[in-house]
């Protein structure tokens, strides 16, 4: 299950992340509505056809947000060192709530795509239920381009303590290098044990503690690498990057949660001790860093 | 061990650990900053974590002498357990009483007999004379349980926490993944799974005081959460942080859409199961 490293494979992905990451012509953010990142730069995506979607379907997963909800800061993305991305809890105005957390809760945390990857919103994105009009396509550049932007705290129907409004997302949404499906492996975030697989998930559990309890949304199920049971190293292949969501297929990428118990105090200020959803966003930022500068996941 | 592997807040951009948390969009915005004080924290933020972490000594506090009080009810002449149970030095929250479900009026007709476990603080901020008790209660399903669910006898040796497992016949047969401090529990439905872990309160994290968690403990600091497959309930029994999980395979599957199936999932967690490693910490014994 070990991810191919060849070298040639390693030229092909610095190639492309290096296309992506361009520090000589940063990208600037466009003054779409939804203030997602501009088009143009990054690697020609691939259309697929098929019914896609273009957005995650359930009913209830793209709960309009309210009056009071808090706006976020629009303006240009801040540049790194590395690559572009914007700030943790900086996610698209109007689609949620902040965050005030800004731990990395898995410092090591392996890069959970062996391809480049770009993090942003699915529903707010082109091709989105929720996306900038006139852009219906899931593979648009718009959605294949830097900066990544947090996506933790959108609205959504589902518990998320951590967000402002104690809902959000869950994860962070990831594309692979292209908007095509079944071809980019997806990999071990650290090692452990696959402890369980759903019919659109796969859920990683750390043999180290704090046993951190990784997930992953929309792998191609049919073709995974793994099995329940089985020992994995950090960087191993579990499977390809997909749209796989029960009967009705959403977009092409990766939703990824790092779960783990916490101990803290609410709102209201009582303790409290949970397992919950953590913001996975700087850990993932400082993986793709890691990869960028060519670090590998795993020593064998 | 707790905040090893979370180094603390970590601005966005730099990921150096020397500069305060910024307030994320959507916040309010800090106030007007003085000093900073340890770890780049603003002394009313110092202020405000020194006021839970107070509540938090309170609550242990509280904690301790209500299971000291359960323990003396449970063993009224033969155990001398009527000094209140140590409370663990570990973990940041109290160890809850035990739920009113794990201890039906007169269920020990007699009384257990003494434990033997250790008189120091308990071993991983385990409240094992607790689980011990319930252990007991559950010996005449436990050992069934882990045969009927066909777990592997290895792992479940190999577990040194109390295992919680389901009362009734949701479920037939189960994998048992254990890490020692940490184990976790898959078992099959029709169209859906259940998980249930168990986790030391030693592993985890402390969130900062600035970051409050919009979450409404209840007993048991049990709190529900829904997820994009399913619903996620986490509670606090015997200083172990648990989880129960149902995860539906379909996402418009109607015991997911609600609670109601996983809070029934949690009440009937009520098996308790030693391991090799589990007896051995409580003191039992192999």
């Amino acid at each position: 299950m070990r991810p191919g490293s060849s070298a040639r494979f390693s030229a092909v992905v610095a190639a492309l992340a290096l296309a992506a990451c361009d520090q000589t012509t940063p990208q600037t953010p466009s003054s779409t509505p939804t203030g997602g990142p501009a088009a143009g730069g990054g690697p020609a995506p691939v259309e697929v056809a098929s019914a896609d979607g273009g957005a995650e379907q359930t009913p209830d997963t793209s709960l309009p947000t309210g009056p009071d909800t808090p706006a976020q800061p629009g303006g240009p993305a801040p540049l790194t060192g590395g690559f572009q991305h914007r700030d943790a809890g900086d996610i698209i105005p109007g689609s949620g709530s902040g965050y005030l957390d800004r731990t990395v809760w898995s410092p090591n945390l392996c890069f959970p795509l062996e391809s480049i990857g770009y993090a942003n919103s699915q529903v707010y994105g082109a091709g989105g239920a929720n996306g900038p009009p006139g852009l219906t396509s899931q593979c648009d550049r718009m959605n294949y381009n830097l900066p990544w932007r947090d996506n933790f705290c959108e609205a959504r129907g589902y518990a998320s303590p951590v967000c402002a409004n104690g809902q959000g997302h869950q994860g962070q949404d990831i594309r692979p290098a292209t908007c095509k499906k079944d071809e980019y492996w997806v990999v071990a975030a650290e090692d452990g044990v696959v402890t369980d697989i759903g019919s659109y998930t796969v859920t990683l559990t750390a043999a180290a503690p704090p046993h951190r309890v990784y997930r992953y949304l929309h792998m191609e199920m049919a073709d995974l690498a793994v099995h329940e049971g089985d020992s994995v190293h950090s960087g191993d292949h579990l499977g390809k990057a997909s749209n796989n969501f029960g009967a009705t297929p959403t977009t092409i990428h990766l939703h990824f949660e790092i779960r783990a118990g916490v101990s803290g105090a609410t709102t209201d200020g009582k303790p409290v001790v949970l397992h919950t959803f953590l913001p996975p966003y700087l850990s993932l930022v400082g993986a793709y860093q890691r990869k960028l500068d060519g670090t590998l996941c795993h020593s064998g | 061990m707790a905040v090893a592997w979370a180094p603390g807040p970590v601005p966005a951009q730099t990921l150096t650990p020397d500069q305060a948390p910024k307030p994320a969009p959507g916040h309010a915005p800090a106030p007007a900053k003085p000093a900073p004080g340890p770890f780049g924290l603003s002394p009313e933020t110092m202020a405000k974590a020194a006021r839970i972490a107070e509540q938090i000594r309170a609550a242990t506090q509280a904690a301790a002498a209500s299971a000291a009080r359960q323990v003396a009810d449970r063993f009224p002449k033969t155990s001398p357990a009527t000094a209140p149970a140590p409370a663990p030095t570990a973990a940041p929250v109290a160890t809850p009483a035990p739920p009113a479900a794990s201890q039906p009026a007169g269920a020990v007709a007699a009384g257990p007999p003494p434990l033997r476990g250790p008189q120091g603080p308990p071993p991983n901020g385990v409240d094992w004379r607790l689980a011990s008790v319930d252990q007991r209660r559950s010996a005449d399903v436990g050992p069934r349980a882990v045969e009927g669910l066909r777990l592997n006898p290895a792992a479940v040796n190999r577990t040194a926490l109390p295992i919680l497992l389901l009362r009734g016949a949701l479920i037939d047969g189960a994998r048992l993944y254990s890490f020692g401090d940490y184990y976790s529990v898959t078992a099959d439905m029709l169209g859906a799974r259940i998980s249930l872990t168990g986790a030391t309160l030693a592993s985890t994290a402390h969130l900062s005081p600035a970051t409050p968690l919009a979450a409404s403990p209840e007993a048991e600091q049990m709190v529900v959460q829904r997820t994009v497959d399913g619903q996620l309930a986490s509670f606090v029994r015997y200083g172990v942080l648990y989880t129960v999980e149902l995860r539906c395979d379909a996402p418009d599957d109607g015991r997911c859409k609600t609670d109601a199936v996983v809070r029934d999932l949690v009440a009937r967690s009520t098996v308790v199961v030693f391991g090799k490693a589990a007896r051995q910490a409580a003191g039992l014994g192999g």
